[in-house]
């Protein structure tokens, strides 16, 4: 009998992760899943802020970005000083609600060890994994710091167990021009959109889409 | 003529600006006045020839740029499309000892189409400066964030969206 039950578990199991992932593994682009057609506006957003030109990037993504379409939230490394200091600079109308921005421990500071790099991501991941299930966010735009990716892993996460849909955009950064990034690798099978800014990436990648100068 | 290193160090570039031989080459080509924003590095420039000026950080750098008819600037994509940006001439100068130099790319296309000069690494500051100077420029085009905000709204699928994906 407890054999039955635990072989129709993973037998459920299985199910749901292959299902899964045919719905979010693309090698191509794919067609608009209308995921969020009729749903109340603004969408939760979340924005992953890295540090220096990553976050430069990113906020000339969200110029002119209607906020009654996308609320955003923004996530910051936690010994990144700067960017909030720069949203506030650049950007006065998203940094007046601070409740928004948040923070969440480095996996990999320059220069640690790999055994200490283990631990730290783990409480990356952990940290990861609360704000999502809190923030409980519908879109997730992230250009490629080292910081966004246990936020994907948290997100994919929750869209596997907890059947929470999301829509995940990727942006290489602009000084990939040739090759992607790590980050843009880990990706690329699993975003929904995955934007480059060269049109020689954009040949190379099936999957990736060049808009023009958006910088 | 503004020389910006962003918030790395890069020493070498300094060190190549401060130099006699290329303080001549800039005075020849009608050049006064040098500043220079050293970042994180700790070589402090000499006076000589040009009116030489030097700091390590300023929040923006606007007023500099816009009063600069030449940027010499490291390869950070910040610096690179700031400059483009406010429509100046260019020299980008790689630094190679930064580790899987990829901002050698960037440089690279900026260069190919027209958009600046470039420096494989600070000793050939001093041979590309005429060039950056004289050469035919292909204005940076602006940004355009339409097709974005596209995207955006077609991944979402918060409109219904009547062009094809592309």
């Amino acid at each position: 009998m407890l054999a039955v039950v635990l072989v129709c578990a993973w037998l459920t199991l299985a199910a749901r992760v292959l299902w899964w992932m045919l719905e979010r593994i693309s090698w191509d682009r794919t067609e608009n899943r209308r995921r969020w057609a009729g749903t109340r506006l603004p969408l939760r957003s979340l924005v992953v802020l890295g540090s220096g030109g990553h976050t430069m990037e990113m906020l000339s993504l969200l110029k002119d970005l209607d906020q009654d379409k996308y609320r955003c939230d923004f996530i910051l490394g936690d010994t990144d000083s700067t960017s909030l200091k720069k949203v506030q600079a650049t950007r006065p109308d998203l940094a007046e609600n601070l409740e928004r921005f948040h923070s969440i421990p480095r996996s990999r500071e320059v220069g640690q060890s790999w055994t200490s790099t283990l631990f730290s991501t783990m409480k990356a991941l952990a940290s990861c994994l609360g704000l999502i299930w809190k923030l409980r966010p519908q879109v997730l735009i992230v250009n490629g710091p080292g910081t966004c990716i246990p936020v994907v892993a948290a997100a994919l996460f929750f869209e596997l167990v907890a059947f929470r849909s999301l829509s995940l955009v990727f942006v290489e950064s602009v000084c990939r021009v040739k090759s992607l990034s790590m980050t843009g690798k880990l990706t690329y099978l699993v975003s929904d959109s995955f934007v480059v800014h060269w049109p020689e990436l954009a040949e190379r990648y099936p999957k990736a889409q060049y808009l023009g100068v958006l910088l | 003529m503004l020389v910006t290193v962003g918030t790395t160090c890069f020493d070498e570039l300094v060190r190549a600006v401060d130099t006699e031989a290329f303080h001549e080459k800039a005075l020849a080509l009608g050049f006064e006045r040098l500043v220079v924003q050293r970042g994180r590095g700790s070589h402090r420039p000499r006076q000589l020839g040009l009116k030489t000026e030097s700091f390590d950080l300023k929040p923006s750098l606007d007023e500099e740029l816009k009063s600069a008819s030449l940027v010499i600037s490291h390869a950070g994509a910040g610096s690179i499309i700031e400059a483009l940006r406010e429509r100046r001439r260019l020299l980008v100068v790689v630094n190679p000892l930064l580790m899987n130099n990829h901002q050698l790319e960037l440089a690279e296309a900026m260069q190919k189409r027209g958009h600046c000069a470039m420096a494989a690494d600070a000793s050939e500051v001093v041979a590309r400066l005429q060039e950056a100077v004289q050469m035919d420029l292909t204005a940076y085009p602006a940004a355009n964030l339409k097709p974005w905000h596209d995207l955006l709204e077609d991944a979402c699928g918060v409109v219904p969206v009547s062009r094809a994906p592309g």
